[in-house]
């Protein structure tokens, strides 16, 4: 039962490799992600307010789409152990609640002698249309991180 | 009508600071990995955090990143401000259990395109700088204003 701690060591990462999160931003997303961040931006949680704006309707916190870069890093490439170093995003155009996004990450450059991996970050609606761009580095896994080893 | 000020363009200068100070708890991590299903084993699994050489569980750098949005969006600008673009750079990491205090200062303002430039610096409890980074945000119109205020 130790599939799920096998993140890809350094070694195991190529310039090229990419990993996709697809995703359809809930009410429960927004709301949930508003009470950890203290974030109630009325642009966000104000459905009145909202409308009055160019947006016409409540909009997700961009902050919350660029946490999926996390989903990524964390779960698929490099995978579980994996930790970040910089990331840089720009939000693009908005994203609403029941939006479906897709993020894809893609090795660019590889550091050995820092054990870091640099990423292209891209994040795309549904309709295929570019919401927020990036680029973020982060350390894999090290070849002595494991459950295994953790257990004994 | 709303609690906070409301801070258009025009009432932000240079040197302008705001700040929020908050313990991040488990159940904190917890909501946030499964809002954005980040299981990352070095965030939510104790032993397989002990057997690395971070000894306990991270929390997500994201997750407070995301204190920056708080402040801009609730405090300072307020409600109605926009983001832009964030730039983040860990120093170092935060633990279950770690306030940290996130402090951003206005470096630019440019009135024509309605954007803010801010320097970012979170610390945690002992004082150490664990995140900076510089962002852009777009504060609320006059016309924003007048609808949070009336």
């Amino acid at each position: 039962m130790n599939i799920e701690f096998k993140g890809k060591t350094i070694d195991k990462i190529k310039v090229g490799d990419t990993a996709y999160f697809a995703k359809t931003i809930s009410e429960s997303d927004v709301v949930q992600y508003a009470g950890i961040t203290g974030d109630v931006n009325p642009v966000i949680v104000d459905e009145e307010f909202a409308a009055k704006t160019h947006f016409k309707k409540p909009v997700v916190h961009g902050m919350l789409l660029a946490s999926l870069f996390s989903n990524v890093v964390g779960t698929k490439l490099p995978g579980p152990g994996s930790v970040h170093v910089s990331y840089k995003v720009s939000f693009i155009n908005p994203v609403y609640i029941g939006d479906t996004v897709e993020i894809k990450v893609e090795v660019v450059e590889i550091f050995k002698e820092t054990n870091s991996v640099k990423m292209d970050v891209e994040l795309m609606n549904q309709d295929g249309v570019q919401v927020m761009k990036g680029m973020g580095v982060v350390m894999p896994p090290t070849a002595d991180m494991g459950y295994e080893k953790a257990k004994a | 009508m709303v609690q906070s000020k409301v801070n258009t363009i025009n009432d932000i200068n240079i040197g302008d600071t705001a700040s929020y100070t908050r313990t991040i708890t488990e159940a904190d991590v917890y909501q946030y990995a499964g809002i954005i299903g980040d299981y990352n084993p070095i965030r939510v699994n104790e032993e397989f955090a002990k057997n690395t050489v971070y000894k306990k569980r991270l929390a997500h750098g994201l997750l407070y990143a995301s204190f920056i949005s708080k402040i801009v969006g609730t405090d300072f600008p307020g409600p109605g401000t926009i983001h832009v673009s964030q730039e983040m750079n860990w120093t170092k990491h935060a633990y279950i259990g770690d306030t940290v205090t996130t402090r951003l200062e206005v470096t630019k303002i440019d009135g024509k395109t309605n954007k803010v430039w801010i320097d970012v610096v979170c610390k945690n409890q002992n004082d150490e700088i664990i995140l900076t980074g510089e962002g852009i945000i777009m504060p609320p119109t006059k016309e924003m204003k007048g609808d949070l205020e009336s």
